[in-house]
């Protein structure tokens, strides 16, 4: 990075937070902390769902899901709007009539304190080890990337994050997020436009299209039904519902946002501007990562994208040698794709189908072997560096990034992911310490006590949640793909809550025992069908991790409604 | 407060009825999109 690009990268950082603690100073009360003082407009309120939900892992791993896999990924976001439908009918209106802090309060007010504090409690430990990841997360991709120490990295976001989270509350998180929003997307709009004209003269961007499409990057929908199949249109339009229905309608980090609205009109409005902005925001994310993928058609990539591990390999003595000469043989099966691509786009100039078909037969055999080729690599990393992480689909974006982008807008575009972690973060530890306070603290621990004492409890929690993300990040991992781990743990949890919520709001006869049996035995259910899943034994019950989003809130309405017909009051 | 009452007001949509309708017909036309565009480049 150049000094310009750190001067761009800090000015945005240092101005984004002290707009936040500037636009909040002086005189704070309760309402106005945990509910932004209730006057939000419809678009500030949709843009802060966006930004909530839009965290670094969002910027660093969809494009290099798509240049692994394709664009399929986006049918996960078919459900979405959908969800945002069914909220906006059935949930919104009844937290705008209890008039609620947290949506939890809500179920005291349908069943009983002991639903409310379990439905409180799955949240802080999924939202909390949420927290961890989504500071984590860019914390060791950035790291890497700036030669920083990770914990240093770790701190650095955590801490501008406390800074005004904890001064401002709600009011900070939301205002702030505009900024953050507009540097996301506008650095993202550069980064398409630069990735698309880095392409060679001769390949237009019709050109870069069919090479994508010709190797299977362009599988945006697929309409075939297939349980195992993870990202498939079925999936989406049913699983996902459920998992988004959980996020948005019960995770308090997304309702926290929408409970700002000055009117029950302006949130529902922000929950349809997500509604139809999302799917065409992860579009263009996802369009970027094939066109980084077709950028390497034409530019040799390179053998492992963290850069910093393939340097370390190289410097061993033992594998060293062995490594470069599979970086030798990738090179080499590069320069035969390279002149078959350009093969490839004269026959789609000259429409020849022919050898259209007889291109895109070579080509696919050629990025066979190159992907077999990075296996061996990264095989050879594992033997090599045992505890360094050998996936390297999240480092994809940035090393594109800060090996072709020019001076200035590398900084950007690390702007970009700190204010997506900064976003997503705010949010978690602001509802994350809203509800220790609300569904906890004021409901057990201290009943009556001044707004004041709220107020002071709320920032404390708040700086207590972001301390333990800190911590928690630090001691973290990495997953198979970092959105995916996030998927993944909400998949497991969400499911429960949202069927103590569908429950609540459609089924009037069951009461708050039956419930409360019902979500403690479906959360073991699911997470054991999950340990059969990743064992392979789970037999008929064999499901891609989006579909227990389905199968936990339909066993929580099935388990209470049997438990409610059997149980001696009923 | 607000109340259900309130109407909405975006662009053509006056009715919260009209304004999911044009929400999942954005989304369709998103879907049919994205399936032309696998297959025209498959």
């Amino acid at each position: 990075m150049t000094a310009i690009d750190w001067i761009v990268l800090f000015g945005t950082l240092i101005f984004i937070v002290s707009y936040g603690v500037w636009k909040t100073r002086g005189e704070q009360n309760m309402d106005n902390y945990l509910k932004g003082g209730s006057d939000s407009k419809w678009w500030l309120i949709g843009l802060s769902i966006m930004a909530t939900q839009a965290s670094a892992i969002t910027f660093l791993s969809t494009p290099g899901q798509a240049y692994t896999d394709g664009m399929r990924f986006i049918q996960f976001y078919f459900g979405l709007p959908i969800a945002m439908i069914l909220i906006s009918i059935f949930f919104l209106p009844l937290y705008y009539k209890a008039k609620v802090y947290t949506a939890y309060e809500f179920l005291e007010k349908r069943f009983d304190v002991k639903t409310r504090m379990l439905a409180a409690m799955i949240f802080l430990v999924q939202r909390g080890l949420a927290a961890g990841i989504t500071i984590y997360a860019p914390a060791i991709i950035l790291s890497a990337l700036l030669g920083w120490p990770l914990q240093l990295t770790t701190v650095v976001i955590g801490v501008l994050v406390i800074i005004y989270t904890v001064s401002g509350g709600t009011k900070a998180v939301t205002q702030t997020q505009k900024q953050q929003m507009a540097v996301m997307m506008g650095g993202m709009i550069v980064a398409g436009i630069l990735v698309i004209t880095s392409l060679p003269q001769n390949v237009g961007f019709t050109d870069a299209l069919h090479v994508a499409g010709k190797m299977g990057k362009l599988n945006v929908v697929n309409f075939e039904f297939d349980l195992s199949d993870r990202y498939n249109f079925w999936s989406g339009i049913t699983g996902a519902v459920f998992l988004f229905m959980s996020y948005f309608g019960t995770d308090q980090s997304q309702v926290q946002r929408y409970l700002s609205g000055k009117t029950l009109k302006e949130s529902r409005m922000g929950l349809m501007m997500n509604g139809l902005l999302k799917v065409p925001m992860q579009f263009v994310i996802l369009f970027i990562g094939v066109m980084v993928f077709v950028f390497y058609q034409y530019n040799q990539p390179p053998i492992f994208f963290n850069e910093a591990v393939r340097q370390e390999v190289l410097l061993n003595e033992a594998f060293g040698d062995g490594f470069k000469d599979i970086e030798v043989r990738y090179t080499s099966v590069f320069e035969e794709k390279k002149e078959v691509v350009q093969l490839l786009n004269r026959a789609i100039a000259e429409k020849n189908e022919l050898m259209i078909e007889t291109a895109r037969y070579e080509l696919n055999r050629l990025q066979d072997n190159s992907d077999r080729l990075r296996v061996q690599a990264k095989e050879m990393i594992a033997e090599a560096l045992p505890n360094r992480e050998i996936n390297d689909k999240d480092y994809i974006f940035m090393n594109f990034v800060t090996s072709t982008m020019p001076v200035g807008i590398v900084g950007l575009l690390f702007a970009v992911i700190f204010s997506a972690a900064m976003s997503s973060t705010s949010s978690e530890l602001n509802a994350l310490g809203s509800t220790t306070t609300i569904d906890f603290y004021k409901r057990k621990i201290r009943q009556e006590a001044s707004q004041s004492h709220y107020l002071k409890s709320s920032k404390w929690f708040t700086l207590g949640w972001g301390v333990l993300a800190i911590i928690f990040a630090s001691t973290l991992s990495l997953f198979e793909n970092l959105i995916q781990a996030v998927n993944l743990i909400g998949s497991l949890f969400y499911p429960i809550v949202l069927g103590i919520f569908v429950v609540a709001i459609f089924i009037k006869r069951v009461k708050g025992n039956a419930i409360f049996i019902a979500a403690l035995l479906s959360q073991a259910v699911v997470i054991f069908v999950h340990y059969l899943n990743t064992q392979g034994l789970a037999g008929p019950l064999t499901m891609g991790f989006l579909w227990y989003n389905a199968f936990g809130c339909i066993l929580v309405m099935l388990l209470s409604w049997l438990i409610h017909l059997f149980t001696p009051s009923s | 407060m607000s109340t259900e009452k309130e109407k909405v007001k975006f662009l053509f949509v006056r009715s919260w009825c009209g304004m999911y309708a044009f929400v999942l017909g954005v989304l369709v036309i998103f879907i049919a999109l994205f399936y032309f565009f696998t297959k025209f480049y498959a």
